[in-house]
């Protein structure tokens, strides 16, 4: 079949009839497609100058969002991600220590969990939750941590750069004045506020933060690890693009939802799950399915070893299903509710859904 | 230009309407797509802080002739700290890549198109001697261009490359954008390190695509360029028996 088949001839003749006839359809093409072109560019411009959505332009917000629709309508979070040989996993590399400002050992940390259905029945129940009082180890200077490269250097938060071991200080000391800010920061929340304490770093509080007074459940550690223990060995994924296998080991989130049920709202479950550092500086949301993912755990080890502060220790969470901004470290509090909540990373300008 | 001291020359139809459109459009929608990619891949591309991380490179071992990318680069693209930005524009665009890459497979298929632009073994040889006549070898300039129909042999390669290219962006990008709920395409692909290193380079091939076939065009000059725009090229007026031998010649060397 030759190509000459296609090539209908719509004008011939002398040079001066073809050349009119093709500046003509030529000028008619280039007006159509100039037009097409400012549609194009009109278009761009709306995305880019629609209206701030913390920190994002809504149209690309929206965008997530329609994004995060079609995988839940498409997958149903039903993947299982790959699992490896202990003898794959490698320690994890540390970014971002929002959080964890102090060496906080176990025998002073409780697991706050708000929400739950019939909690005053419950050995455990406190009326008020929030007045816990988290005992850390006499505070000391953080030590050198990478800088998260998520968020630009000086944006409000007290910066911080190298390598940390167990929060103590090896190098770098947070500023002076960094630090005197944040201190002048938190009294004037704290004058003003229902709040116990309410988010200094660069996202600022949570609208999830509980009220003073906020009855739910104080659980121990050892409460904690009556849940049937489990191992892990998956990759870890962080939006920056780095990837590490990691060796966890933890209780699985759905085994704690299923010992202390949330209260029903309707007759159904609540749609989301919240945590929060107990200093309230980091915060992150979740829909009820990746809660109950398989793979969702409350982590006490890594690498077979007891995890560390600057991992988040005592206790983080990993899912495999969710980029590691939504793992967040040093669990506090865990709350069911029925409103998306506030997340940290999504008042920074990320998406709040960050399926993997 | 077709010599008109002929005095006769015609106006022929040579691609259309739908070839055109998903041409231009994928002008900038790819773009987008590469810039916004870029916006991402800083993120992972720098080495902060001791952290030994593969950052892609050219080189051997421990000698590097180029790290991809250095600072300048990311300075001249105001990429530091706007990952978000990528991410926005690329989750978006992606939906337009895809649309349209998809819908031109189809056409080509539905059309009959896909013929002019599949090669056949002789199109390899072809694009050799192409490539030395366009590199002023004289051996090939002696030689001449060999016969072709529509497009020559390296057209034929480029041409029907990038569509393969296209599908494999899609999916190392599905791979990468969800490697557990479709970890069975991100394991199939190597894992996800391999499936983001594949990305890359089929991006970067995209870029080395785009150099060659913007001064291929230019030298091709107006008459041919204008044909992607308009539809139309100029040729020269031949006399039905030519014709009729001129197609005889092009259909033997298939």
């Amino acid at each position: 079949m030759s190509e000459q088949d296609h090539e209908r001839v719509v004008a011939s003749g002398d040079a001066t009839t073809v050349k009119r006839e093709s500046a003509r359809r030529t000028r008619r093409s280039f007006l159509v497609g100039g037009v097409a072109a400012a549609a194009g560019y009109g278009v761009s411009r709306w995305i880019a100058n629609s209206p701030d959505d913390l920190r994002i332009q809504s149209a690309l917000r929206k965008t997530w969002n329609f994004d995060a629709a079609v995988s839940r309508a498409v997958f149903d979070e039903r993947g299982l991600a790959p699992t490896y040989h202990v003898s794959q996993a490698k320690p994890l590399r540390l970014n971002g220590i929002v959080g964890l400002d102090d060496v906080l050992p176990v025998e002073g940390w409780r697991l706050q969990i708000a929400g739950v259905a019939n909690a005053e029945h419950s050995p455990f129940y406190a009326p008020d939750v929030t007045a816990w009082e988290y005992k850390y180890a006499a505070a000391t200077a953080p030590g050198e941590v990478d800088h998260d490269l998520k968020s630009a250097p000086g944006n409000g938060s007290v910066s911080k750069t190298g390598k940390a071991t167990e929060l103590n200080p090896s190098g770098a000391v947070d500023s002076d004045a960094g630090a005197a800010l944040a201190a002048h920061i938190e009294a004037l929340m704290k004058a003003t506020s229902k709040k116990r304490h309410e988010g200094s770093d660069e996202a600022g509080p949570s609208k999830n933060a509980l009220d003073i007074g906020t009855p739910g459940l104080l659980l121990t550690m050892d409460e904690l690890m009556k849940l049937p223990h489990v191992e892990l060995v998956t990759e870890f994924k962080c939006i920056e693009g780095w990837s590490n296998v990691t060796h966890w080991g933890g209780v699985r989130l759905r085994d704690l939802i299923d010992a202390y049920p949330p209260e029903k709202v309707n007759g159904r479950e609540p749609r989301y799950v919240y945590m929060e550092t107990p200093n309230g500086d980091y915060y992150c949301g979740y829909d009820m399915a990746a809660a109950r993912h398989p793979q969702s755990l409350l982590v006490t080890e890594m690498g077979g070893q007891p995890l560390l502060q600057e991992h988040g220790a005592p206790l983080r969470l990993h899912t495999p299903i969710k980029y590691g901004y939504k793992q967040i470290k040093r669990i506090g509090l865990i709350a069911y509710t029925d409103e998306k909540p506030d997340d940290y990373w999504t008042k920074l300008g990320y998406d709040w859904y960050a399926g993997l | 230009m077709p010599d008109a001291s002929d005095g006769k020359l015609q106006l022929v139809e040579k691609h259309p309407r739908a070839i055109r459109w998903m041409h231009w459009i994928n002008f900038p929608i790819l773009s987008v797509m590469i810039w916004s990619g870029l916006l991402i891949y800083w993120g992972d591309s720098i080495p902060p802080y001791q952290h030994a991380h593969q950052v892609y490179r050219i080189g051997i071992g421990s000698w590097t002739l180029v790290r991809l990318f250095p600072d300048w680069f990311w300075n001249l693209l105001n990429a530091p700290y706007r990952i978000t930005t990528g991410l926005g524009w690329h989750f978006l665009f992606m939906w337009l890549f895809a649309v349209n890459g998809v819908a031109y497979a189809i056409y080509l298929a539905v059309s009959g198109e896909w013929r002019v632009l599949w090669p056949h073994r002789k199109n390899f040889i072809d694009a050799l001697w192409v490539t030395l006549y366009d590199l002023h070898v004289p051996a090939a300039r002696r030689r001449g261009m060999p016969a072709q129909g529509k497009y020559n042999g390296a057209q034929k390669i480029a041409y029907t490359m990038v569509v393969l290219m296209g599908a494999g962006s899609l999916l190392t990008g599905l791979s990468i954008y969800k490697p557990t709920q479709a970890h069975w395409l991100t394991t199939m692909l190597g894992g996800y390190e391999m499936a983001r290193w594949e990305h890359f380079w089929l991006t970067m091939g995209f870029c080395g695509f785009f150099l060659v076939h913007v001064a291929q065009v230019a030298m091709a000059g107006w008459n041919n360029f204008r044909a992607m725009v308009s539809g139309y090229e100029i040729q020269q007026a031949v006399s039905s028996k030519q014709e009729a031998a001129d197609v005889q010649a092009v259909d033997g060397s298939e």
